[in-house]
């Protein structure tokens, strides 16, 4: 029994049952003495009742505590959760952000470096162009300086070719090439004796020959630059005829460069229709005439209908007559 | 098997939109056809449906099986063990690591990924091998 009575006191349901068993043993230890045990009885009685209660209390605070805590925590776990995942986010839209930024920047560099070098490519050329350019008109002024050919010819030769070119439907960059390098067609005459080029006569079958040299010497004068090929094209073969009898090589119909070809008609078609010392000018009718029936012996007929054309249209005669008509 | 490599039908499997949405975007600046799952068993069933040309699978998407978990079912079943599976997850541990290639995975993709990762990954699998 003394066994039993601390167990019995920690379980709060069999407490009353325990304290009916206390009594008659506490009142048979002293039976006369009736009144100090039953005090002390309802004394202990109401420190065990105060004491239940208390323990009731800190086991309903321990309770909703413990619930509580565990609410908080469901809570607080959720809560870490969705900071984890919010977490997450930020650190995958950050890369994102980087990279997409790194791509962009890469982007932006590739292209001012594209602008930077398009730029200097485009500065490069205008300036080759330039350079080209300003050497033709230096060629072609020593030229004019040493032969009779005026600047007025070599423009209004210029003025035929670009309009023929345009006419057969060429590009205008390949219109505006063939019209700087028809004023290169003579250049080799620079190297042709003064004696020959000056001749008022009839060539002698020598002189003649050496005449033919300017073809070459021409082409040989204007390098290796491209800027100059067709130029070199028009210098060596200007004088080559449609059906094969031309100089310097006897070449023929297309084997002859197209701005060679358009050149020799406008070459011709000026030199008939200008003063020179040997001859008056002719008449625009008849240098058309002539030109016409050299359509397919001395001249591609693709170009004589072009500059036929051209010459119904008046754009020629408004050539020669803006130029001027000085030989 | 160009054809197919251009038109590709792809299926991302993860818990959070955000990250779908992001993939999604990527994506589909390669032409590729994305579906989505917001789940494990979402996953699976569309996998099973559809026949993606890849698959991309988060570990944790809440409730049901895992990235894992999916992966080794969709490889254990002679119908869709061919699918290619790339896991994508932060778990980013070599044991995860292990496990992931374990389960079957062809690439193991931590997040944060980037944009040009995620589409070489994919296009790396993707490719024809010759």
């Amino acid at each position: 029994m003394d066994g039993e009575r601390p167990t019995a006191l920690h379980t709060g349901l069999s407490r009353t049952v325990e304290l009916a068993e206390l009594g008659p043993t506490l009142s048979a230890e002293s039976e006369t003495e009736t009144k100090a045990p039953e005090i002390f009885r309802q004394l202990l009685q109401q420190a065990i009742r105060v004491s239940e209660q208390a323990n009731a209390q800190a086991l309903r605070m321990a309770t909703d505590f413990a619930a509580v805590y565990a609410r908080e925590q469901h809570l607080a776990k959720d809560f870490e959760a969705k900071l984890e995942e919010l977490a997450l986010l930020e650190r995958q839209a950050t890369r994102y952000a980087e990279d997409l930024a790194t791509l962009l920047r890469l982007e932006r560099e590739r292209r001012l470096e594209l602008e930077r070098a398009l730029g200097a490519e485009q500065n490069t050329n205008v300036e080759l162009r330039r350079t080209g350019l300003q050497g033709v008109s230096h060629i072609v002024m020593a030229v004019s300086l040493k032969d009779m050919t005026t600047g007025q010819h070599l423009l209004r030769v210029r003025k035929y070719v670009e309009s023929i070119a345009a006419k057969l439907g060429l590009p205008p960059a390949t219109v505006e090439e063939f019209g700087y390098s028809s004023v290169l067609h003579d250049v080799g005459k620079i190297q042709t004796p003064d004696d020959i080029l000056g001749a008022p006569h009839e060539l002698s079958t020598d002189q003649f020959d050496v005449m033919k040299q300017h073809c070459i010497d021409g082409e040989a004068m204007l390098g290796d630059a491209k800027f100059f090929a067709t130029g070199r094209a028009v210098a060596r073969e200007h004088h080559e005829r449609w059906d094969g009898t031309g100089y310097p090589d006897r070449k023929q119909g297309r084997e002859i460069s197209l701005a060679a070809r358009i050149v020799a008609v406008a070459d011709v078609y000026d030199a008939l229709t200008s003063k020179r010392p040997y001859k008056e000018a002719w008449s625009a009718e008849r240098g058309l005439a002539s030109i016409e029936a050299g359509s397919g012996k001395q001249f591609d007929p693709g170009v004589v209908v072009a500059f036929v054309s051209l010459y119904r249209e008046g754009a020629i005669e408004h050539i020669r007559t803006e130029v001027g008509d000085q030989p | 098997m160009k054809g197919a490599y251009d038109m590709a039908k792809l299926l991302i499997a993860d818990d959070l939109v955000p990250i779908r949405q992001m993939v999604r975007i990527t994506l589909s600046t390669q032409g590729w056809t994305i579906l989505e799952a917001e789940n494990g068993q979402k996953a699976l069933e569309i996998a099973r449906a559809e026949r993606p040309d890849l698959m991309l699978l988060d570990v944790d998407m809440g409730a049901g099986p895992n990235g894992f978990d999916v992966c080794r079912e969709l490889k254990s079943a002679e119908e869709t063990k061919g699918i290619p599976i790339v896991m994508l997850t932060a778990h980013d541990s070599e044991s995860d690591r292990a496990v992931g290639f374990a389960a079957g995975a062809a690439q193991y993709l931590t997040k944060p990924f980037g944009p040009l990762e995620l589409i070489d990954t994919i296009r790396t699998i993707l490719a024809p091998a010759s």
